[in-house]
C-alpha cells in the first residue's frame, strides 16, 4: 500500500531509516522512483541484516514529486519449512521518515506489499510518494 | 532400490518376531531418549491427531473449537506449539536466529532457549468403576547449542554470500521490470512481472544452495537439552479428586568430536552423551514409583554405521540397577535404520537386553524394535 509524505520547504533533509524484522537473510535497498523509468539507488543494507540506518537521502527540492520504492529481498531457505510460513507472517519491517512537513512518520509494511515466491524467497515493495 | 532384498528379509524377520512379544517385550527406543513432545510420552499416549498450530490465531482457534466440539474440557485432545512462532520479533536477524550476535560478535549459546516447545495432552481414560482425566503439560527446549569456530565463521561467511547474491539478484530485478513505478500505477502487472523474473532465476540459478542451512546442520560442539512435564489426574471429572500423577525431567548433553578420516568429505564423529532423568509415578494405575538416572554414551558414528557403548545408573526407591548395553546401527537408507543391541537393563529379572530391528518410517520416534526371546 502505497504512503505518502510531505517533504515541505526546499533545503529540508530527509532521513530515512529501515528496521527488518525477520528469521531470514534480507538485503533491502532503497530507490528514488521517477515516472518514465528513471531511477538512483539512494540507500542499501549491509551484510548484517536487511536494516538500513538513519541516512539523508536528499533535500525536499531533490526528492519532492518521486517515489522512494524500497525493495526488501528476503531468503527463508534456512529456516525450517514447516516454520516458514510462521516466519512471513510475522515478518517485522518498518519504514522511518523524518525532517519533512509530515515530521516523524512510521510506516508498516502492508500485506499487498508482499509477494511470496517459492522456496523461502518473500519480496517486499514498500512505495512512499515524496511531495 | 538396491536394497529392496535385504529390506524385505528383514521386514519379514522383524514382523514374525513382534507378534510372539508380549507387550512388555516390545522396547520402545524413544523410552530411553529426551522425548519430544514430553507431556505425550508422560501418559503413555501416542495421540493419532496432535495439533501443532503455527501461529497464536492457529492456537486460539484450535482451542476453541476443542472446547466446542466437546462442550466442555475435551476428552482426546493434543496440541503441541512453540510460542516463539505466534509473535513478531523486530529485532531478529538470521545471523542472530542462527545463534550469532553480530553487534558484540560472539555466538550466543543460549540463543534457542526462547524456541522451546509446550505440549498439552488431556486423555480420558475409563474403566468399570470410575473414569480418570488426565491432564499433561510439558516443555521442551534447547539450552546450550556451542558451535564450533570453523562453523561460525562458515555460518558468517555464508551469511555475506547469500546477502550479495540477493543484492544482485536484485538489481537484474530492478533492470527486468524496467519501471519501478509499476508498483504504484500497475500492481498486477508488476507482481506478475516478478513473480516472471523468479521463474526464469529458478531455472538459471537452480543449482544455487542456501550454504546456511548446511552450516547450521553441522552438528554443534555441544548442545544441552532439557525437557519436563507433569500430568494432573482427576476422577469422574471432580476437581476434588485431582492429584499429581507423573512427573519427568530430562537432561542430555551431547558433545560431538569430528573426525575427519583420509581427507573425507563427509565427517564422521566420536559423540559423548551424558543423560539425567528423573521420573515419579503416583499414578493410580499401579505402584508407586520413583527414580534417577544419571549415566552416559559413548558413541563412534561414521557415515553408515554407527557403535555405541552406554551405561545408566539408577537409583530408585526399592532397589539401585544399572543398565549396560552395547549398540550397533546401520543406515539402510535415509529413512530406514537397522538397529541391534545387547546387554543388561534395570533390574535384577528379566533384565537381559537383546535387540534386533528395523527403525522405519518418517523418524516419528514411535519406531519400535522386538525384543528377542532369550
Amino acid at each position: 500500500m502505497k504512503r505518502v509524505y510531505d517533504t515541505g520547504k526546499d533545503e529540508n533533509s530527509i532521513l530515512l531509516k529501515v528496521s527488518v524484522g525477520t528469521v531470514g537473510t534480507a538485503y533491502t535497498a532503497v530507490y528514488l522512483a521517477r515516472s518514465g523509468g528513471q531511477k538512483t539507488k539512494l540507500a542499501e543494507s549491509n551484510a548484517d541484516s536487511g536494516n538500513i540506518n538513519e541516512s539523508k537521502i536528499g533535500t525536499a527540492r531533490e526528492l519532492r514529486n518521486a517515489y522512494l520504492q524500497i525493495l526488501t529481498f528476503i531468503d527463508l531457505a534456512s529456516v525450517d519449512e514447516k516454520h516458514r510460513k510462521s516466519a512471513i507472517d510475522n515478518l517485522a519491517i518498518r519504514y522511518f521518515m523524518l525532517g519533512g512537513f509530515s515530521g516523524h512518520q512510521v510506516y508498516n509494511h502492508d500485506a499487498d506489499d508482499t509477494i511470496v515466491m517459492p522456496n523461502g524467497k518473500v519480496m517486499v515493495t514498500k512505495p512512499i510518494e515524496l511531495k | 532400490m538396491k536394497y529392496t532384498p535385504l529390506v524385505f528379509i528383514l521386514m519379514l524377520f522383524g514382523w514374525q518376531l513382534a507378534p510372539a512379544q508380549e507387550e512388555g517385550g516390545v522396547v520402545n527406543l524413544k523410552n530411553m531418549e529426551m522425548p519430544t513432545s514430553p507431556a505425550f510420552m508422560l501418559l503413555d499416549v501416542g495421540p493419532t491427531v496432535v495439533e501443532r498450530p503455527g501461529t497464536a490465531k492457529a492456537f486460539a482457534l484450535g482451542i476453541v473449537n476443542s472446547v466446542s466440539e466437546n462442550a466442555g474440557l475435551p476428552q482426546n485432545y493434543a496440541v503441541e506449539f512453540t510460542p516463539f512462532w505466534f509473535f513478531r520479533h523486530p529485532r531478529m536477524t538470521s545471523l542472530r536466529y542462527h545463534g550469532y550476535n553480530t553487534v558484540k560478535d560472539k555466538q550466543t549459546i543460549f540463543s534457542n532457549i526462547p524456541k522451546g516447545s509446550f505440549s498439552m495432552a488431556i486423555v480420558q481414560m475409563e474403566d468399570s468403576i470410575s473414569s480418570v482425566q488426565n491432564i499433561s503439560f510439558g516443555f521442551r527446549t534447547n539450552l546450550i547449542t556451542l558451535r564450533r569456530r570453523s562453523d561460525i565463521e562458515a555460518l558468517k561467511q555464508a551469511n555475506l554470500e547469500l546477502v550479495n547474491q540477493l543484492r544482485d539478484q536484485q538489481e537484474r530485478l530492478v533492470s527486468y521490470i524496467g519501471d519501478l513505478m509499476l508498483s504504484v500505477t500497475n500492481p498486477v502487472l508488476y507482481e506478475e512481472k516478478v513473480r516472471e523474473f523468479f521463474a526464469l532465476e529458478e531455472i538459471n540459478n537452480s543449482s544455487r544452495k542456501n550454504q546456511i542451512a548446511e552450516v547450521i546442520s553441522r552438528r554443534p560442539l555441544l548442545s544441552v537439552d532439557m525437557a519436563a512435564a507433569m500430568n494432573g489426574a482427576f476422577q469422574n471429572k471432580e476437581f476434588s479428586t485431582g492429584s499429581v500423577g507423573r512427573v519427568g525431567a530430562w537432561l542430555t548433553a551431547h558433545y560431538a568430536q569430528p573426525l575427519r578420516l583420509n581427507d573425507a568429505v563427509q565427517e564422521n564423529y566420536l559423540n559423548l552423551y551424558v543423560l539425567a532423568r528423573y521420573l515419579n509415578d503416583d499414578s493410580k494405575h499401579g505402584p508407586s514409583q520413583d527414580y534417577f538416572d544419571a549415566g552416559g554414551k559413548i558413541e563412534l558414528e561414521f557415515e553408515r554405521i554407527s557403535f555405541g557403548y552406554e551405561y545408566i545408573y539408577r537409583s530408585a526407591d526399592r532397589e539401585n540397577s544399572f543398565r549396560s548395553s552395547g549398540e550397533l546401527r546401520y543406515r539402510i537408507s535415509e529413512a530406514l535404520y537397522l538397529s541391534g543391541a545387547f546387554g543388561r537393563n534395570f533390574g535384577d529379572y528379566n533384565n537381559l537386553i537383546a535387540l534386533l530391528g528395523i527403525n522405519w518410517g518418517l523418524n516419528s520416534g514411535n519406531e519400535k524394535v522386538a525384543v528377542l526371546p532369550r
